[in-house]
């Protein structure tokens, strides 16, 4: 069997009292393409810093491509193309020069450097800006020519820490339509703040909050969470939470009273099955009023704030 | 669809790219520096007739600083007018640099015309200039047909020059002192220049650093050859004998130990890496010592006592070959080090601190130099070394390094901390200790150039003045100055290395610097204040006090003595900063 492209089992780090990272674990697949989310401060640049061995964890394990992060430093970041949050570039280079200088550090030899550098700033989008001096480039193109290092030696496994922020809503679509490129030939993760975006490209979703994993799922896995059913009556609320829990799937009824007389009552369901046209046909055998009747799947986006609002 | 998507930036929209705005250094350092080129020049040239508001000298001082400014503005600024007025002027300095270092030219007291006496300063100067505005504009050129010709003049002047100046070591070795040492330093200039602005993994480039290599290989053996061989064979079986004719054994075992140390170079054969013909070449040269070596144990060959060759001609000419080997590995070497150290070369060529510091220098050695020569011609005769004399070279070049080691040091790794560049060299694959020694060997090679304005003052004394002097002090003193010099910018490295504001660092290394210099100044006068010490403790504290500071050691060093217990504490004390440094960048790896 083939070692995990990135392995973390039980990860912690501290910054004296200050607890970044608690007991993470998670594990990837060579090939996958996963997001990881959380709010500022949850642990994902410090998660991802680790993995990159420039920090040190406290105390667990981690592995990239088969090798610790702690101990096989130098295999790990051979096998690593790493996009740091801040994309610190030296201003008084040039593209094309600080690249190629980057190529011979990540030992990409001879005659493959050159193409492998066209390569890359064809991929990055920096084929226009190869000659320009770094320092005069826009934060979108830094973004850039930080993708391009960070494929630039063809590495297995790239760590992308938040490759949309400070884009244009053009430069984000672009740069997402190349991490989906990727997908396949290198394994990738990337952090993110555009929820809708990860959403699109994402296999799979790792979520940390306050330096715990709190959802590692596949988005398939999170649609198929038990929906719930929302529907506005006009009816008594005893009766009606009567009539609605003997219906079969249904466990939970709880209801609002709206301002206009209205009752608003979302009910949670067990299993898949659909139940609206059941409920709406005993609404009508009761002779209530009916005005909305939802069934509503849960969404990335929920789950997230689920996490992050959890004891917070 | 959507016209932007792929487009390069200079068809995006101002938020997109942001403009390159070099309107204060443009304002600065181009008008400032062309008011100044033209009052140089013209007080330089209207003074000697007695007008204008100041001396000749002042003129020359404008004109330097001018020069400088102007190189400062065309490497910083880009813009298509700009840089192609600075690449013609480049093109213009060339003309005028060949023609200088060409064409014959009558002097006064001389009978005839001859070609090369211009050479020194004004050709070398003009070519210096010329390199400084041509590669700036290669740099920056966006036709690729211009700036190909441009790195060809380049290439093809670096290469001429190279060999030129290697061949004339070869065979006049006495012009080494002065024209082969200028050349080869030009030739240097040149071709770093070249590479800097070339691609060479591809064409004929390629091939360049390599010749470079071999050319200044072969400098290296010829030199050490000429140096050795001559006199050995010369002395034959008589040096390894005493006075009374016995065999004198210390000398047997030095002759077997030289003979061994040639055939080491056999080792050669195992490094895989090389090249072949680079492994049999050295081999070969082994074989060839060892030989030598061998012969002269049996016969005697020659009858005329070799001249002298090794100070300075050999030196110079071995000085210009290693400096030939050491840029083409550099260059072509795919080591994390040489990598990391064409970077930082790159990042000084481009930062304002190395002219600053550089052209202080100059302003230091013009002074000490000034003072050394008035004293020179005015007062009574000095005994040698008259070196000792040269303030320059002592207390000014002690109070110069206490200033230029912080300078050049701070930016090194508080920089690349503060904006984060350090980590993105930590997450490639690289260990600590190129980075560290990547960022050392560029600092220190600065702080040794601190020191050559001096050299080509000193230089210009003997070639165009044609006095003579003792030199040989300035063997021990460069030694002197480059170990502790070593010692300073690992101190400075150290301090760097602690914190992200550049300020911080040096201020440490100042305050370090500071006590090296007045330890030393002040030795006797601290050991004399402190009460209740008997005569002897007293003088072995003056003692150690004389060895940690660096004045007293530049001294002795100018009176030609090289004094080893200083020497290997300076040394031990860059190893151990560097050492420290690199454990203190590994300690973000620490729990």
């Amino acid at each position: 069997m083939t070692a995990p492209a990135i392995l973390v089992e039980h990860l912690c780090k501290n910054f004296g009292t200050v607890v970044a990272v608690a007991d993470v674990s998670f594990r990837i697949e060579s090939g996958e393409l996963v997001g990881f989310l959380g709010l500022n401060g949850a642990g994902k640049s410090t998660t991802m810093k680790i993995l990159t061995t420039y920090l040190p964890a406290s105390s667990g394990r981690a592995t990239v491509a088969g090798f610790d992060v702690m101990h096989d430093s130098l295999d790990v970041r051979k096998k690593l193309g790493y996009l740091p949050e801040s994309v610190p570039l030296p201003p008084e280079m040039r593209v094309e020069e600080y690249l190629r200088m980057r190529a011979q550090l990540k030992q990409v030899t001879g005659t493959d450097r050159q193409s492998r550098l066209d390569y890359c700033l064809d991929r990055s989008r920096t084929m226009g800006v190869r000659k320009r001096i770094i320092g005069t480039l826009s934060k979108g193109y830094r973004q850039r020519v930080g993708l391009a290092d960070a494929l630039i030696s063809d590495p297995p496994v790239l760590i992308l820490d938040e490759p949309l922020s400070g884009l244009d809503p053009v430069q984000q679509e672009e740069t997402l339509k190349t991490i989906t490129e990727l997908r396949g030939q290198h394994t990738v993760l990337f952090s993110s703040h555009q929820l809708s975006d990860v959403e699109k490209i994402c296999d799979r979703v790792l979520m940390i909050h306050r330096g715990q994993l709190q959802f590692d799922g596949t988005l398939s896995q999170i649609a198929k969470r038990t929906p719930s059913v929302i529907l506005e009556v006009k009816a008594n609320v005893d009766d009606a939470k009567k009539l609605f829990s003997t219906v079969e799937g249904v466990v939970d009824v709880q209801s609002a009273s709206q301002s206009d007389g209205w009752q608003c009552f979302t009910l949670k369901m067990t299993d898949q099955r659909d139940v609206r046209e059941s409920l709406a046909r005993r609404c009508a055998e009761k002779g209530w009023g009916l005005r909305s009747l939802e069934l509503r799947r849960e969404k990335l986006e929920d789950t997230f704030l689920k996490v992050a609002y959890q004891r917070s | 669809m959507n016209q932007t998507t792929n487009e390069p930036a200079e068809s995006g929209g101002p938020s997109e790219t942001l403009t390159e705005q070099p309107t204060m250094i443009r304002i600065l350092c181009g008008f400032g520096g062309l008011f100044l080129l033209t009052l140089g020049l013209a007080t330089a040239y209207f003074a000697p007739m007695g007008r204008g508001l100041f001396s000749e000298g002042w003129g020359y001082l404008f004109t330097a600083v001018g020069c400088a400014l102007l190189v400062f503005h065309a490497i910083r600024d880009s813009d298509t007018e700009v840089r192609r007025v600075y690449g013609g002027l480049g093109a213009l300095m060339l003309v005028l640099a060949i023609g200088l270092s060409v064409a014959p030219v009558k002097l006064a007291g001389m009978d005839e015309g001859v070609s090369g006496v211009l050479l020194m300063p004004w050709g070398a100067l003009a070519g210096l200039l010329s390199v400084l505005f041509l590669v700036n504009f290669a740099r920056h050129e966006t036709d690729v047909n211009l700036s190909a010709w441009v790195r060809l003049t380049l290439g093809a002047m670096g290469g001429l020059l190279a060999v030129l100046s290697v061949m004339l070591g070869l065979i006049k070795p006495d012009s080494l002192l002065g024209t082969g040492f200028v050349l080869g330093v030009l030739a240097l200039v040149f071709l770093v220049s070249f590479f800097v602005v070339t691609d060479l993994s591809t064409g004929w480039a390629r091939y360049l650093p390599l010749g470079l290599g071999t050319l200044g290989g072969i400098a290296v053996v010829y030199s050490i050859g000429k140096a050795i061989f001559p006199i050995v064979l010369f002395e034959g079986p008589t040096a390894l004998m005493n006075a009374g004719n016995t065999t004198d054994k210390w000398a047997v075992i030095g002759r077997l130990i030289a003979i061994v140390i040639s055939l080491s170079l056999l080792l050669a054969l195992v490094l895989k890496q090389c090249p072949k013909w680079l492994r049999y070449s050295i081999a070969g040269t082994g074989v060839v010592f060892a030989g030598l070596f061998t012969l002269a144990c049996f016969t005697t060959l020659g009858t005329i006592a070799p001249t002298p060759y090794f100070v300075p001609n050999g030196l110079i000419l071995m000085f210009i070959g290693l400096a030939f080997v050491a840029t083409s590995y550099v260059i072509v070497s795919d080591h994390p080090l040489a990598i990391l150290t064409r970077r930082e070369i790159l990042g000084l060529a481009y930062s304002p601190i190395a002219y600053i510091v550089l052209f202080s220098a100059a302003i230091v050695g013009l002074l000490g130099h000034w003072l050394f020569y008035a004293g020179m011609t005015s007062g009574p005769v000095v005994p040698e070394p008259i070196l000792l004399n040269h303030l320059g070279l002592h207390i000014l070049a002690c109070i110069m390094a206490v200033f230029a080691v912080p300078a050049i040091t701070m930016r090194s790794f508080s920089e690349e901390k503060r904006s984060g560049t350090l980590e993105m060299l930590f997450t490639a694959p690289v260990n600590e200790w190129p980075v560290v020694l990547s960022k050392f060997l560029p600092a220190w090679l600065l702080f040794g150039l601190l020191f050559v304005p001096m050299m080509i003052y000193l230089m210009a004394m003997v070639v165009v003045g044609g006095s003579s002097f003792d030199q040989r002090p300035l063997l021990s003193y460069f030694l002197v100055v480059m170990v502790c010099g070593a010692s300073f910018i690992s101190v400075g490295l150290f301090f760097s290395s602690f914190t992200r504001n550049q300020i911080v660092a040096a201020v440490m290394t100042f305050a370090v610097m500071m006590f090296f210099f007045l330890i030393g100044i002040l030795s006797g006068d601290i050991s004399q204040t402190i009460k209740g010490l008997s005569p002897a403790t007293a003088s072995g504290l003056t003692a150690i006090m004389d060895r940690i500071g660096f004045y007293q050691l530049w001294m002795s060093s100018l009176r030609g003595q090289l004094e080893l217990t200083p020497v290997v504490f300076h040394a031990s004390v860059a190893v151990f900063f560097l050492f420290a440094t690199t454990k203190v960048l590994e300690a973000r790896k620490w729990n």
